[in-house]
């Protein structure tokens, strides 16, 4: 318990962000399941695979500090992002739908979460990025002196 | 440096933000590439360009094999072909628009107005923002180009009507400001918008115009029950709305009431839409509503025309192409079409096999056409005869409006073909003779003026066959009166017995020879008397019909007892003729015999299912009240439904069996043949288009299945240029003009009115034909996705204005005319939707049942004139199936009956496919192995790569025989059509990537390069400053 305490204690801003995205990640995940199975079978894997990669990486993070993790989650949200885009013709075939008031490339009435989704997806990589930028603890652990406030 | 290298906080940030650019950016290069298509043609990027010799001057070829009927393509004639276009549009309005009612107004008809009713007020939000067009695919001219827009505003001032400009202008802060597309209970102002400038009315009482519309279009049809949405109460909705989306809606009555209140000298009607809306009220002394104009969506300068109507300018010639009956709930197919479409009776338990695994929404809606042929006025003329005639049971209460006895003038408030004049004509048959070489009759009609105002008139001739034991024994059904042919007087007939004219009506008897599909299992001429009529509409010819078989008892549709007039009908005997009509187009040595082609698109042929079909020798009991229960049962049934069931043969032969095998390592080979060549080839040198063919690689052969409307470039040395395409049938596509034809100003081509159908006049339809393809050629491009040939099956349908009409016979003959004169010009007339497409909702994979008689006399009907007859080498499918068989997979119909019966040459097109890999559309080895040679909004080739890997991975020949044969189709559609012009034998088409996808490219190279780098740099930093710290 006091480990976990002295854990806390020792986490600076980029560890809090780490912690936003990791949740932000979650929420993604559970909107983007709740869009996909409203589908049938539309269900694109590498989105669900890169989101878990992403909270993955942010739980690492807080447990085990290191210089990569950061890195990779804010590749894989950015991936899970463009994966989520690139979907044809789901993604932006309903928004082409949405605007143009026809069903035909998508599904215009999944508008609402399709941009729910791109939207928490956007602010977790944009989160993500900039918690690359800041120190993850209090104090320098040997050999990783310049991932902490110390620096 | 060193210092620098130590920052491992901004190295990691940098590799943080580049690893994540880097992934955007591939991501966005991968949506960029998938939308290519889409993109390179919004903003006029070519992916080829040309190369040719130069001659020495004189001697250059004339190339321009397809010439604009406008002359050169410069501004100066651009300028001119629009001015033909607008004006063209107006005089379909002229001759479109339907007087629907004129009631006298002092001792002389409501229409049209005397010169001293010029100041008017106009009522209802439709006179504000009038209904153009659907929401369908089409140009966009009213969108961008507003001051070309001629609204009803525009159109009453240009004529000297001086507008209540009070409550004109306040309908643009009124709370109306859009439609809900599919509802109309919102659509009107409500009652005080209109009272808040009740001060105004009385300088602008001449005449109460009031304009109603209803919109729909594309993927979404008229709401049959507007109260939900979705299965949940729509937004907006309460209690007292009409639920029925083409009733009159409550503000609507409230807003008719105050106007009759109001004490206007005369309240005009118009009708702005081309939904069948429910048009009693018209008659009700409540709204004293004094004459109607149906003027259904009016392009951009229809609303002109309706002026010239009004004032008088020109009389009304229109006649109405759909049966306005009294509940557009009453006739027997919406009980199982549009928002009333009804899922497989066990949806829920038929995918437990696992076999079906396509979207259930794309699996399990079934629209049983329980109505068999009764559409439109079939239904309600037939019932009427036979309740003259006392067969049928046809005054049963079943099926009748209120319950009680069914009453046609209860029924009905305008018949097909309706349509009133501000004079009156006297039409009789004079002579029917038959020319025994094409099986036509001419039907020679007298048309006289009788009234005393010059004007045009329609000729529409209708015929009754026999229907008697022989046709009862074998589930024939025969229309009491059949739509066979129209014609129109050619000018204004002047009044008078001395003006009279002759209006020779050509009528093929094929039109009317009845589809056995239980015995003879083809065309039948049965047995008995037929009898030709003529007249003003279907009922008041079958009326005549009647009465010269010695019936009594006749009435119109206002219950009025009426007479029959001899001298309209002609009558003659048949004997039995199973033979005439039994084989398809072709050499008498190879034509294919026609014969039922569809039993598995009737629900009974399925073991199991025990659907009724509606015939007239039984109304009372085969009238469907209640939705017709279908079940998916059986392993053939639910492989088919899946729709993936194309599987390399055993004995399949080897790619090796073609030049571009595996054995030529997918390339082609060389034989000499550019595409310019093949265009004098006819389709069956089977010898000269297999060379062609040869020529291309498999690559070249999935671009051929590409498709952004218009078709893809393939260089040497077969050298096919890339050209556009245009889609709409109200109007040529959504591009504008080249900026250097219109000297940098942005114009988009003409939007015509959804009336031409209407105008009953072949003239017109030739023009409009005409006009599109001019206007094609000017925009550079070779094909219009555009005539409708579906049918108005209920008055519902999302796209009835795009569809000619309710009649198959009637979309048969425009289909002839409009699409055969755009392919004169060298633009194919691509006719769609391939068939029985009449509703949008669930339109995507609707299961589509009906017997082989109502198929082939109805919906492949509207599109047999423009194929069979006008020869016209283009057709769009439709995202329907026939039977649980979508469309696009299916054989029968897009190989035995347009290809063998039909003699079709041309190419056969998906609608939107779009690239899909999901879903139902997504099986592209099947669909192309039953008769697909394009796939729609592919740009990207994504169908026809699918297939190529097939293809590879099995070294299927057969399949690759399908891809070689679909891109014969296309190539020799295009070897018809102006994408030859400009091309001789030395000109080469090089195929280049355009300079934003190299830059896409470039960019995610050099951003993946750089998140490299940072990430070495974090690496090297990391190392830095841990031996920084272990030297402290």
């Amino acid at each position: 318990m006091m480990d976990m305490l002295s854990l806390i204690r020792s986490k600076r801003a980029g560890a809090y962000i780490g912690i936003g995205v990791f949740v932000m990640t979650i929420v993604s995940l559970v909107v983007y399941l709740v869009y996909a199975t409203s589908l049938e079978g539309l269900i694109m894997p590498w989105v669900i695979v890169l989101l878990l990669l992403t909270a993955a990486a942010e739980a690492v993070q807080f447990f085990f500090d290191n210089n990569y993790t950061p890195i990779a989650a804010a590749g894989c949200s950015m991936a899970a992002l463009g994966c989520f885009a690139a979907a044809p013709p789901a993604t932006i075939g309903s928004i082409v739908d949405h605007f143009q008031n026809i069903v035909m490339f998508g599904n215009p009435e999944k508008f609402g979460i399709i941009i729910a989704v791109i939207v928490l997806l956007l602010v977790t990589s944009v989160a993500a990025i900039v918690g690359c930028f800041f120190p993850r603890v209090a104090a320098p652990a040997p050999g990783k002196a310049e991932n902490s406030e110390a620096e | 440096m060193n210092e620098m290298l130590k920052k491992t906080n901004l190295w990691r940030g940098l590799a943080g933000l580049l690893v994540a650019l880097t992934m955007l950016v591939i991501f966005m290069t991968v949506v960029l590439f998938q939308y290519a298509s889409v993109i390179n043609k919004t903003f006029g990027i070519q992916t080829s360009f040309w190369e040719t010799i130069e001659y020495p001057e004189g001697e250059e070829p004339d190339t321009e094999y397809y010439k604009s009927t406008f002359g050169e393509i410069n501004a100066e004639n651009l300028t001119k072909l629009e001015e033909a276009a607008y004006a063209h549009t107006e005089a379909e309005a002229e001759e479109g628009a339907v007087l629907l009612k004129n009631e006298d107004v002092g001792g002389k008809p409501a229409l049209p107005l005397a010169g001293s009713e010029r100041k008017v007020t106009l009522f209802g939000y439709a006179s504000y923002e009038p209904l153009y067009r659907t929401n369908a695919a089409c140009t966009r001219v009213v969108d961008n180009n507003p001051e070309l827009v001629v609204d009803l505003e525009k159109a009453l001032t240009e004529e000297g009507f001086e507008i209540n400009r009070t409550l004109y202008d306040s309908y643009a802060n009124g709370p109306v400001r859009s439609r809900m597309v599919g509802y109309s209970f919102n659509a009107e102002e409500p009652l005080d918008f209109y009272q808040a400038a009740e001060s105004s009315y009385a300088n602008y009482n001449d005449v109460a115009i009031v304009m109603l519309a209803r919109a729909a279009g594309e993927g979404t049809d008229m709401a049959v029950d507007q109260s939900k949405m979705n299965g949940v109460t729509t937004p907006g909705w309460s209690a007292d709305e009409e639920a029925n989306s083409l009733a009159l809606q409550k503000r609507e009555r409230e807003m008719l009431s105050y106007i009759a209140s109001l004490g206007f000298g005369k309240t005009i009607v118009l009708i702005n839409t081309n939904y069948m809306m429910e048009l009693d009220w018209l008659n009700d002394s409540a709204y004293g509503v004094d004459a109607a104009l149906f003027v259904g969506t009016v392009g951009l300068t229809g609303l002109r025309g309706v002026a010239d109507i009004l004032t008088g300018e020109v009389a009304p010639s229109g006649r109405l192409v759909d049966t306005f009956a009294a509940s557009s709930l009453s006739s027997p197919a919406i009980v199982n079409a549009c928002g009333n479409t009804p899922q497989w009776a066990n949806v829920d338990s038929y995918r437990d096999s696992g076999i079906v695994t396509d979207y259930a929404q794309q699996t399990s809606y079934v629209t049983v056409q329980q109505e068999n042929i009764y559409v439109g006025y079939k239904y309600y003329e037939t019932s009427y005869a036979d309740a003259i005639m006392g067969e049928g049971d046809a005054d049963s209460a079943v099926g009748s409006i209120d319950g009680q006895a069914w009453d046609y003038a209860k029924e009905m408030v305008y018949p097909f073909g309706h349509g009133l004049s501000y004079t009156a004509f006297s039409q009789t048959i004079d002579d029917v003779s038959f020319n025994e070489e094409d099986n036509t009759y001419t039907v020679s009609v007298r048309v006289e003026n009788t009234g005393s105002v010059p004007a045009k008139d329609v000729v529409q001739v209708y015929v009754n066959a026999p229907y008697g034991d022989y046709e009862k024994e074998r589930n024939i059904e025969r229309s009491a009166v059949l739509f066979v042919g129209f014609g129109k007087t050619p000018e204004v007939v002047q009044p008078g017995a001395a003006n009279a004219v002759t209006v020779d009506v050509i009528v093929e008897e094929y039109l009317f020879a009845a589809y056995d599909y239980t015995d003879t299992k083809g065309y039948v001429m049965t047995e008995g008397d037929y009898m030709f009529a003529v007249g003003r509409d279907a009922h008041y010819a079958l009326n005549n019909i009647l009465g010269a078989k010695g019936y009594g008892g006749l009435v119109d549709q206002d219950g009025n007892s009426v007479s029959a007039k001899a001298d309209t009908t002609y009558s003659w005997h048949m004997d039995l003729d199973t033979e005439k009509y039994m084989y398809g187009e072709g050499d008498v040595t190879e034509r294919v015999r026609v014969t039922n082609r569809f039993d598995k698109m009737d629900i009974n042929y399925w073991e199991g299912n025990d659907v009724t079909y509606l015939t007239r020798s039984d109304w009372a009991n085969t009238f469907p009240t209640e939705q017709a229960e279908a079940y998916v049962l059986g392993e053939e049934m639910e492989t088919l439904l899946q729709g993936d069931f194309y599987r390399k043969a055993a004995d399949a032969p080897s790619t090796s069996e073609y030049a571009q095998g595996k054995q030529n390592n997918w390339k082609g080979v060389d034989n000499g043949l550019p595409f310019v060549s093949m265009r004098n080839v006819d389709a069956d040198n089977d010898e000269v288009w297999e060379k062609f063919i040869d020529q291309f690689s498999l690559d070249d052969l999935v671009l051929m299945t590409g498709n952004y409307f218009g078709n893809n470039p393939i260089g040497d040395p077969i050298n096919i240029p890339e050209k556009g395409g245009g889609d709409g049938c109200q109007g040529v596509g959504d591009e504008p003009y080249s900026e250097t034809l219109t000297g940098g100003k942005v114009l988009w081509p003409c939007l015509y009115t959804s009336l031409l159908a209407c105008t009953y006049n072949p003239v017109l339809m030739e023009e409009r034909g005409t006009l599109m393809a001019n206007q094609a050629l000017f925009l550079d491009q070779t094909v219009i996705w555009t005539g409708g040939g579906n049918l108005h099956r209920t008055p519902y349908g999302g796209r009835n204005a795009e569809y000619y009409s309710e009649d198959a016979n009637l979309c048969y003959l425009i289909g002839s005319i409009e699409l055969p004169a755009m392919e004169k010009l060298g633009i194919l007339g691509g006719i769609k939707h391939f068939a029985a497409n009449d509703q949008e909702t669930n339109r995507e994979g609707v299961n589509t049942f009906y017997t082989e008689q109502a198929f082939r006399e109805g919906a492949l009907r509207g599109f047999e004139g423009a194929i069979r007859k006008g020869k016209v080498n283009a057709v769009m499918q439709a995202f329907n199936r026939q039977g649980v068989v979508y469309s696009s997979a299916c054989y029968e119909l897009n190989v035995t009956v347009l290809r063998d019966e039909w003699g079709f040459k041309g190419e056969a097109i998906t609608d939107a496919s779009s690239g899909i890999t999901t879903g139902y559309k997504s099986h592209y080895t099947t669909s192309m192995t039953n008769g697909t040679d394009i796939y729609c909004l592919d740009g990207e080739s994504v169908g026809g790569g699918i297939i190529a890997d097939s293809i590879k991975a099995n070294d299927d020949g057969y399949l690759l025989g399908w891809l070689r044969t679909a891109a014969r189709h296309t190539a020799y559609a295009l070897s018809r059509s102006a994408a030859i012009n400009g091309l001789d034998d030395n000109t080469k088409i090089i195929e280049v990537m355009p300079a934003w996808q190299v830059l896409c490219i470039v960019g995610s190279v050099v951003l993946g390069v750089l998140a490299a780098g940072a990430v070495a740099l974090v690496v090297i930093s990391e190392r830095r400053s841990s031996a920084a710290k272990a030297g402290e």
